[in-house]
């Protein structure tokens, strides 16, 4: 039947469907970043081709690497580590599936109507109406199946990820719906704040919660060390609640929004670094004696790349939330170095590497080349090091002329050498994503991956040390 | 924490965590901030425009294009020349809001009047050919109701001025004029002003005066292209004004200090016989001693979509904002395009006159 095909409920085939998926959205939206990113470069590139504008293509870019590639590959993941971590099935397969479903055809429809232009005009948070709906839909079907696991879960003691899923799964949804506005027309500061505070916190209750989440998996899991400290990680785990959710003012830190609410940005901001600090002393002491494993463990070598740039975005992020910093830094595009430092340089990098630890494990495949996975980890981490520098190097040029009141007409034409370079980067991580992407289909759909012996490796027990 | 009432206790933590940010963070802000709506807020709901275009409807485009991706609806303490401070009232009706996170182009806040609403749509049509150097994205798809009602909605924006005049010479320069002892329309004093050009001008301006000299190469901020039909509507005292005292922010020296005042005459007299109906374009060194066809510009006049003071000047405005200017023969010269109508008028205020860009 060709219900049972695409709803199957074959162990473990909603996260790989999920992951797959994933990948697919990550070359469309990081194609249409780099798209837009060489618009910037050459304006002229095309003409009269509304769907090619470069907001239409940043618009969709957004989305599809946020709704498409992370948040498609978050819930993959979790659909085989909680089931490992708690030794117990998925709940339903079959709703895992229809989850998958749901969520492909949202994003379809993101891509049809955000190149046309048809948006909310709030960002981040541009998908019209019903594709919001959609999207609740599909996290509530998320949240539900993991929530049912973990009530049937076979090991008592919660191991930190699930905490960190959990809280996730509970606050995301919940900041989705209060985020959209879509029913509702606030005036506009009001409605500024609403907006920040759900582009912020896409971020810091999705986007790291699960991503940290992920980071404890993999890294006790890959290394064979136990986790340095529980203790910790539970500190960690409750800073992150505590301080990430009122940190969104810090946007708008410069606009006309109560002055109390922009201190509570900022002071919580600044706390970050608590819960920051704690997680990455809880990895970096968790690696320790296995650092060298980098070199030949490529999946490690993702992970460990992602808890460094994890270092940094987070050392960037409350420095320039802090009020003089921010007067000389906002607006420019060392905003978007930042956002791409948290967003591809970390989450991208360990999304990736639960790829690759999970979809071997998930088809019972070994990957068809090692190669390229090396080639991709290089073109990321290369691409992504040149970008960083190029966005932030034309941030402080334009920070520059902003605060000198230079008229932009005066040193916008010194930031083309910066595009350029942009562009470059932009080229390598795409062609480093596509091959990620022909990997996964030589692996999976060809006869090139090798099949290895799958009894229960993602039922295989996690020791947990506290 | 051992145990399943340990993580109950878990579970009400996070639970109680998250409502207490929201209530703080998201339903107080509801509560206690609800700033009244001052005068100087965006009126594109209820204006005069709205007689000429919708601004409304433009506003809706504005979303539905993402400018809010490049361009800022707020004005900082630390920024100069992007008009008044914001206050927490003129947001009341922006809904959803624009305000923006980056600037790749400039703040939109008061840019209502800045330019004239022809110059907005060619720069909607291809930005680089009013404004060299730019690079923001060509609009060329919009249609042109799309393109009337966003540039009526780009009027709106801030403080309300009108577009009267271009920028202006400082009113000394009417003295200068006053004095002058060359006829600038005749041949002979073009013919005159045409060696003195070659001298001084057209290692950076190019022989033709389109800016493509071979100096042109080694400067970031090009030399303006005389060819382009927007100096059509320079009065002689302006052109006066640039070749006297140079241009700000680019290379151009002060001539004042090397030629004498007849000189300086015959040379306006020669640079008012080369701008063309359409623009010759040079956009690199390749393309030098050959003439493109060139986009085809509106034609600029400074009456359009402005509500105007007097009956007469709102049905012309009317007229071209439902027609579009596109269709007009570009060879008419433009309303107020003689010297006369260019006299600034001195009740206006100073950030009235400001710089067609790229018109150096």
């Amino acid at each position: 039947m060709l219900v049972d095909r695409l709803l199957s409920d074959r162990e473990g085939s909603a996260a790989r469907n999920f992951l797959i998926s994933a990948v697919f959205w990550s070359v469309l939206g990081m194609g249409a970043g780099l798209f837009a990113s060489l618009e910037f470069a050459f304006p002229d590139l095309v003409h009269n081709v509304p769907q090619f504008s470069m907001p239409h293509l940043r618009m969709f870019h957004v989305n599809a690497v946020a709704i498409g590639w992370l948040s498609m590959g978050y819930v993959g993941s979790m659909f085989y580590m909680v089931p490992a971590l708690t030794k117990s099935k998925l709940w339903s397969e079959k709703l895992g599936n229809f989850t998958m479903w749901a969520w492909n055809l949202l994003m379809a429809c993101a891509f049809g109507t955000l190149l046309n232009g048809f948006t909310e005009g709030r960002e981040y948070a541009e998908l019209g109406a019903l594709l919001d709906v959609l999207v609740v839909v599909a996290l509530i079907c998320t949240a539900l199946n993991i929530y049912m696991t973990m009530v049937n879960r076979k090991i008592k003691k919660l191991y930190v990820s699930l905490w960190y899923f959990l809280g996730a799964l509970f606050w995301f949804p919940l900041v989705y719906i209060i985020g959209q506005r879509t029913f509702v027309a606030l005036p506009g500061l009001n409605d500024a704040i609403i907006g920040w505070f759900y582009g912020h916190n896409i971020l810091g209750m999705w986007f790291t919660t699960v991503g940290v989440g992920m980071m404890y998996y993999l890294l006790p899991r890959i290394t064979q060390n136990p986790l340095y400290s529980h203790g910790l990680s539970m500190l960690g785990f409750w800073g992150i609640a505590l301080f990430y959710a009122p940190t969104g003012t810090h946007h708008i830190l410069q606009s006309p929004v109560p002055e109390w609410l922009k201190a509570i940005a900022v002071i919580s901001s600044v706390f970050l670094l608590v819960p920051v600090m704690t997680v990455l002393t809880n990895f970096f002491m968790t690696m320790k004696g296995k650092w060298q494993m980098g070199v030949t463990d490529l999946t490690l070598r993702f992970t460990m790349t992602s808890c460094i740039f994890y270092l940094i975005t987070c050392t960037q992020g409350p420095f320039q939330a802090t009020r003089w910093i921010n007067w000389y830094l906002h607006f420019t595009q060392w905003v978007v170095g930042h956002a791409h430092l948290a967003l591809l340089g970390t989450f991208s990098f360990i999304l990736t590497a639960s790829v690759y630890y999970g979809l071997p494990r998930l088809t019972g495949r070994e990957w068809a080349s090692q190669g390229l996975i090396r080639a991709h980890w290089w073109l990321k981490t290369l691409g992504f090091t040149l970008m960083m520098v190029s966005l932030t190097t034309a941030g402080l040029i334009q920070s520059a002329g902003w605060h000198h009141g230079i008229p932009i007409d005066m040193w916008a034409m010194e930031l083309k050498p910066y595009w350029i370079i942009r562009g470059i980067s932009g080229i390598m991580i795409v062609l480093g994503q596509v091959l990620f992407a022909y990997n996964i289909w030589k692996t999976v759909y060809t006869n090139a991956g090798i099949v290895i012996d799958t009894k229960t490796p993602t039922l295989s027990s996690m020791e947990v040390k506290s | 924490m051992n145990g399943v009432n340990g993580y109950r206790l878990g579970a009400s933590g996070i639970i109680i965590t998250f409502f207490t940010i929201i209530t703080a963070t998201v339903l107080l802000p509801m509560v206690l901030f609800n700033p009244n709506k001052t005068t100087s807020a965006n009126a594109y709901k209820d204006t005069p425009y709205n007689q000429i275009a919708d601004p409304e409807r433009g506003r809706r485009i504005y979303v539905r294009e993402g400018c809010v991706y490049c361009h800022t609806q707020f004005t900082r303490l630390q920024d100069r020349g992007y008009g008044p401070l914001v206050k927490a009232g003129d947001y009341v009706s922006e809904t959803p809001h624009q305000l923006g996170t980056a600037r790749t182009g400039p703040d939109l806040t008061n840019e209502g009047g800045r330019m004239a609403s022809e110059w907005q749509k060619a720069h909607l049509i291809q930005p680089r050919a009013v404004k060299p150097g730019s690079i923001m994205p060509s609009f060329s798809f919009l249609t042109d109701r799309d393109m009337n009602d966003l540039v009526a909605y780009l009027q709106t924006m801030g403080n309300g001025r009108k577009v009267t005049t271009y920028v202006q010479a400082p009113d000394e320069y009417e003295k200068f004029l006053a004095n002058r002892k060359v006829d600038t329309a005749s041949d002979a004093a073009a013919n005159a002003g045409r060696g003195i050009y070659t001298q001084n001008c057209a290692v950076c301006h190019g022989l033709e005066g389109r800016g493509n000299g071979p100096n042109s190469i080694t400067l970031e901020k090009k030399p303006a292209n005389f060819t382009r039909a927007f100096y059509k509507q320079y009065p002689d005292a302006f052109w006066f004004y640039r070749v006297r005292e140079g241009v700000p922010g680019t290379r151009m020296p002060h001539f004042g200090e090397i030629l004498s005042e007849e000189q300086m005459w015959y040379l306006v007299a020669y640079l008012k016989t080369l701008p063309k109906d359409q623009e010759e374009v040079i956009n690199d060194i390749s393309q030098l001693n050959e003439v493109t066809p060139a986009v085809k510009l509106p034609r600029l006049t400074n009456q359009v979509y402005e509500p105007a003071s007097g009956d007469g000047h709102s049905a012309a405005g009317h007229e071209h904002g439902t027609e579009g200017p596109n269709g007009e023969d570009p060879g008419n010269l433009p309303q107020g395009n003689t010297p006369g109508d260019y006299v600034p008028s001195k009740a206006a205020p100073p950030q009235e006159a400001a710089p067609p860009a790229g018109g150096h």
